[in-house]
């Protein structure tokens, strides 16, 4: 009977493992700032969760005046410091990049990111949100009319940041 | 293999007939009397056929591929289906599948086998459920953590049923995993071994699944591997020489570690891993260090680190091959098998070490090492009867020739002179032991078979 014990306790694990994991991002998503950001998506396959659009975005670019070599290494978690859309505009944009969470203002976001690569006088970051999954097939015609694609996120308290959806004309997706 | 209940010892079917018939020609000859006769043939039993592992294997495949089919199905995502119902629907069949199989397994009792494969179904929904979460939110592509944690949540159902199969897809979860992380983010994890010697190999070693302890090695032996490139990378042309040198001699390890598998009677079955995977691994090692190279470009000398491993690994070499040498009594007859292999790694670890020059002289040796370590490797495939240590042999020894031959590097006169060289010390090989075995058949009136 003992095992009979430990094999539940085993399959009450999984499912656990399984709701937490869709717990926390849902907690992102439905608790986070919302933030608008612009993309440009192209079209890959992952072998677990099929076609995907991977988005790249301009707010990826983060400035970053003076030479950062020492600070950061490739990979380091950092946090970027988002500045709400400007007067004419509906687009969130990144101001600052730093090691140690910042104090914001309160029309700013601070997002944890990663860090890819230097450039000159900014850093080349990755959110976590850079692909949106999409049923079989319908990836190109993202690719296709990539201009009118503009990307919801959430950031919740702990500078998590989620993808809520892609909007298509300032519309969600409709698929079909 | 005596039977556990009875006592008896198996014998395949065409054995037992072959018995049956010998005795009662020996009853008849008067060799024996009838009772001999009965006596002789109940000593044995027939291994009567079950199906019992076709059933098994029948049934774990069925298993791999609903559990393949229902991830593809989630990789289509069908936005038709709400992702709460997606969710929703998946959990249930993970209880449902797990449950069914428990039942079946150890409740009803009655289909082991198929509720055994019932419940590494559930593990493989489990990593459906995986992806499908991070399908929903749109984790980062190239996710590498979905296969750890795949792996660590079907871990406990391996260990609660002691369930072979589940071990062996956590075993290679965790392997494509360390395989992910060390290849794309090039750098040096330490979870996988640590993972490996807590929770796969124990278990392992406790059920006597050879299926897991090859994927350990495997999987250890790329991350060695991996590790390695990254440690040596600022040595540049030096780099890969000495990659397969810390691979050669973990293959050295492996073999003689195996070697000690053998005279354990509770760990003879766990053996073929090692001897096998060993000596694959440390004839490649040593077969790369046998080119004749020009260290133009030879960068940064190689870390400390580089050396420790080298030194860990011809340490434990040598303490095994000691305790192996010790247990079988000094029978040194499968030495040349992995001796020899090792003596190149070690070789080419003093080269390496600044205390030999590098130049022909280090590949002729080599060479001549691993020419030899062939040949022993045959010869104690045929005495002990392993064939897949003559293949082995055999395989080595034409590949080297192949390679010598069109090797640019020596001139035609130095490879017509080694060549030489070999065939006859191969024929001369060939004739001493012809004279010693008819010496053998003379003095002791030994039978021979051809």
């Amino acid at each position: 009977m003992a095992r009979g014990r430990w094999f539940a306790l085993a399959v009450a694990l999984q499912i656990v493992f399984l709701l937490g994991m869709a717990g926390r991002h849902q907690y992102t998503v439905v608790t986070g700032t919302p933030m608008l950001l612009k993309t440009a998506p192209v079209d890959p396959r992952d072998p677990f969760r099929g076609d995907y659009v991977r988005l790249s975005f301009a707010a990826q670019q983060v400035p970053f005046p003076g030479t950062p070599t020492g600070k950061f290494n490739h990979g380091d978690q950092l946090w970027v410091t988002f500045q709400a859309p400007a007067a004419g505009s509906k687009y969130w944009y990144p101001v600052a990049a730093s090691s140690e969470r910042p104090t914001v203002a309160a029309d700013q976001v601070a997002v944890q990111a990663r860090l890819l690569w230097f450039d000159t006088g900014s850093l080349r970051v990755e959110y976590g949100f850079e692909q949106f999954f999409v049923p079989e097939g319908q990836g190109r015609d993202l690719e296709r009319d990539f201009q009118r694609l503009d990307v919801a996120v959430a950031v919740d308290r702990f500078g998590r940041a989620a993808l809520r959806q892609v909007l298509f004309d300032d519309k969600p997706i409709e698929w079909k | 293999m005596p039977d556990d209940q009875t006592g008896k010892a198996w014998l395949s079917r065409p054995q037992w007939e072959w018995l049956q018939a010998e005795v009662a020609a020996w009853q008849s000859e008067g060799v024996v009397s009838p009772e001999q006769a009965g006596a002789i043939v109940g000593r044995y039993v027939p291994v009567i056929p079950s199906g019992g592992r076709t059933t098994s294997v029948f049934s774990i495949l069925g298993s791999i591929l609903v559990g393949l089919g229902a991830i593809l199905f989630i990789a289509h995502n069908w936005w038709q289906i709400p992702n709460e119902v997606k969710l929703a629907t998946l959990f249930m069949f993970i209880v449902a599948v797990h449950g069914l199989g428990y039942w079946l397994w150890h409740g009803r009792g009655d289909s082991p086998r198929v509720g055994h494969a019932l419940v590494f179904l559930g593990c493989l929904l489990f990593g459906g459920g995986i992806w499908l979460v991070a399908q929903i939110f749109h984790l980062r592509a190239n996710w590498a953590n979905g296969l750890l944690f795949w792996a660590l949540g079907s871990l406990p159902v391996a260990w609660a049923l002691a369930s072979r199969p589940t071990l062996a897809l956590s075993g290679l979860l965790l392997l494509a995993w360390s395989m992910f992380e060390q290849g794309t983010l090039n750098q040096t994890s330490w979870y996988y071994p640590l993972l490996l010697a807590a929770l796969v190999l124990p278990a392992a070693y406790r059920w006597r699944a050879p299926e897991s302890v090859w994927l350990s090695l495997a999987g250890a032996g790329f991350w060695l591997f991996t590790t390695c490139i990254q440690w040596l990378e600022p040595t540049r042309d030096v780099g890969p020489l000495l990659t397969f040198l810390a691979l050669g001699l973990y293959g050295t390890v492996l073999v003689a570690a195996g070697l000690w598998h053998r005279l354990q009677p509770g760990l003879r079955s766990l053996s073929v891993p090692y001897l096998l995977g060993g000596t694959v691994l440390a004839l490649i090692g040593a077969y790369a260090q046998t080119f004749r190279l020009d260290f133009g470009r030879v960068g940064a000398p190689p870390s400390w680190e580089i050396w420790a491993v080298l030194a860990i690994l011809a340490a434990t070499t040598a303490a095994l091959a000691a305790v192996t040498a010790r247990l079988s009594g000094g029978d040194w007859s499968a030495t040349p098998a992995w001796v020899l292999p090792a003596a190149v790694c070690v070789f080419a670890t003093w080269l390496f070490a600044g205390l030999l020059p590098f130049d022909g002289w280090r590949a002729v040796v080599t060479n001549l090492l691993l020419f030899l370590s062939t040949v022993g490797l045959v010869a104690w495939g045929f005495r002990q009867q392993v064939p897949a240590a003559v293949n082995l042999g055999l395989l080595t020894f034409v590949v080297q020739v192949i390679t010598r031959y069109f090797d640019w590097f020596f001139s035609l006169l130095d490879r017509s002179i080694f060549f030489m060289i070999g065939g006859v010390l191969l024929l001369i090989g060939g004739f001493v032991l012809e004279r010693w075995r008819r010496e053998l058949v003379r003095g002791g009136g030994v039978t021979h078979h051809g």
